[in-house]
C-alpha cells in the first residue's frame, strides 16, 4: 500500500485547485519518483477530476511516469550534434555498465537509463544528464567515472 | 447575413454558422468521418477539407468547424481538395484497412492501395475521440481518455483495464463512425472487448427482456435523484403502458 500522506501534503500546498494539476503532478512525481496509481485515484477524489482526465495528461507528458523509476535519472543525448560527436558510443558503454536497456531500472534501483533528442547544449556535446544537472564533452570513459559517482548514494 | 457561395450555388448565411451546415442546407454533399450532431465538432479527421475564398485568399478549412464570419467562397471539390482528401484516406487506408467505412469512403475517391505500411493493421480505430468526447459531454461519467500522443495516441480506459466509472450505455459504439468499439451481449452479461470491462443486464420488470445494465440503473437513479419507472421497465413496455 503506499502512503498517501505526502500526496495529501502536495495537494493541500496546492489548495486542492483543479486547475494546478500538472504541477500537483509534478510535485507527487517528486515524492514518489513516479506515480503509482493509488496516487492518482488520490488526487481524482480530491480534486474532482475525473480519471481518466488525468491519465490523458500523465500519458501524454514523458516526464511523467507509471513505472516505477531509479534514484538517479540518467539521460543520454541522442541529438544530432551529440550523435556526430560519439553519443551512441555512449549509450553502448553505459548500457553495458549498467546492464539495462533505454527506458529501464537498474536492478537495484539506483539508476533509469534514457535516451533523448537534445537536450540543447549542443556547443558541449556528447551530453548526459544526470537528474537535473548536465554533464557535457564527455567519452565513453569519463561517463562511466561520472555514472560511480552516484552508485553510493 | 453573410453572401455565401457554395460550389457556384449563390445563398445566404447567418453569423456563426458552419460551413457543413450551409452545405447540408444547400445539399452539397462533404465527406465526414468524426463529425456528430451532438457534441461540439473537432475537425480531428480532416476528411471535410475544403477549399474557401475570404478577400481573395483561398486557403483549406475543415467544414466542420468553421464559423462563416463574412462573405465566403467555398469549393468543396477543387483539384487541391481532392488531393488531400486523397491523401487523408490513404493514410486511414494504411491504418484501419479492415474498416467498412474507410473502404468505401477510399473507393468512392479512387484510393487503392495505401503507400503507406503500419504494423499494426487489425484495428477499425481511427482516433478521432469521439468516443472519449461522448463520454465525457453527453453520458457525462468520463470513463475514457485519449492516451498517449502522436502515433501512439489511442482512445482507453485509464491504465487500460476494466474502468470504475463506465455504466456501459453503449453511447461509444454507437457513435464510433468507423465500427472500431464493439459490444457484446451475452448470457445476461454486456462485455465491451475494447474497454475491457463487463457488465450485468437487468431484466424489464414487465417482458423479461435484458434492457439495461446494473451501472447504468444506479447512476441513472443518482442522476434523477429518485426512483423512476424508466428504470424497471423497458422502453417497449413503457410504451405500452402509456396507451
Amino acid at each position: 500500500m503506499t502512503d498517501l500522506t505526502a500526496v495529501d501534503k502536495v495537494l493541500q500546498t496546492h489548495n486542492h485547485d483543479k486547475s494546478m494539476l500538472v504541477a500537483i503532478l509534478q510535485d507527487a512525481q517528486e515524492q514518489y519518483r513516479y506515480l503509482p496509481k493509488e496516487v492518482l485515484t488520490q488526487i481524482s477524489i480530491k480534486l474532482e477530476v475525473p480519471m481518466s482526465e488525468i491519465y490523458q495528461v500523465v500519458t501524454f507528458y514523458k516526464a511523467f511516469s507509471l513505472k516505477p523509476r531509479g534514484k538517479h535519472i540518467c539521460s543520454i543525448c541522442m541529438g544530432t550534434a551529440c550523435h556526430v560527436r560519439g553519443a551512441p558510443l555512449i549509450l553502448e558503454t553505459v548500457k553495458k555498465h549498467l546492464d539495462v536497456e533505454p527506458g529501464q531500472n537498474t536492478k537495484n534501483m539506483q539508476f533509469t537509463l534514457n535516451t533523448v533528442n537534445c537536450v540543447g547544449a549542443c556547443a558541449v556535446g556528447p551530453v548526459v544528464q544526470v537528474d537535473n544537472t548536465l554533464y557535457g564533452n564527455l567519452t565513453s570513459m569519463k561517463s562511466i567515472q561520472l555514472l560511480k559517482k552516484f552508485e553510493k548514494d | 447575413m453573410f453572401k455565401v457561395k457554395i460550389d457556384g450555388i449563390e445563398t445566404e448565411a447567418a453569423p456563426e454558422t458552419t460551413i457543413l451546415e450551409v452545405a447540408n442546407r444547400e445539399l452539397v454533399e462533404i465527406p465526414t468521418l468524426c463529425f456528430n450532431d451532438n457534441v461540439e465538432p473537432r475537425g480531428a479527421c480532416r476528411i471535410c477539407t475544403v477549399e474557401v475564398e475570404i478577400w481573395g485568399r483561398k486557403r483549406l478549412v475543415t467544414a466542420c468547424n468553421y464559423p462563416i464570419r463574412g462573405d465566403i467562397v467555398i469549393d468543396t471539390k477543387s483539384e487541391k481538395v481532392m488531393k488531400l482528401r486523397r491523401l487523408i484516406l490513404e493514410v486511414l487506408l494504411a491504418r484501419t484497412p479492415k474498416s467498412e467505412r474507410i473502404q468505401e469512403l477510399a473507393k468512392k475517391y479512387g484510393v487503392s492501395q495505401p503507400r503507406f505500411t503500419v504494423e499494426k493493421t487489425d484495428d477499425k480505430c481511427i482516433v478521432c475521440g469521439l468516443c472519449v468526447q461522448v463520454c465525457r459531454d453527453i453520458v457525462g461519467v468520463s470513463a475514457l481518455s485519449l492516451s498517449e500522443r502522436g502515433i501512439l495516441r489511442k482512445p482507453e480506459t485509464p491504465f487500460d483495464e476494466a474502468s470504475s466509472t463506465c455504466i456501459g450505455c453503449g453511447s461509444c459504439v454507437y457513435i464510433c463512425p468507423t465500427d472500431a468499439v464493439t459490444m457484446i451481449d451475452k448470457d445476461g452479461k454486456r462485455f465491451f472487448p475494447r474497454w475491457k470491462t463487463e457488465f450485468k443486464l437487468v431484466k424489464c420488470e414487465s417482458c423479461d427482456n435484458l434492457f439495461m445494465t446494473d451501472a447504468q440503473i444506479k447512476y441513472l437513479k443518482k442522476v434523477m435523484g429518485k426512483d423512476d419507472p424508466c428504470l424497471h421497465y423497458c422502453p417497449n413496455c413503457l410504451a405500452l403502458f402509456k396507451k
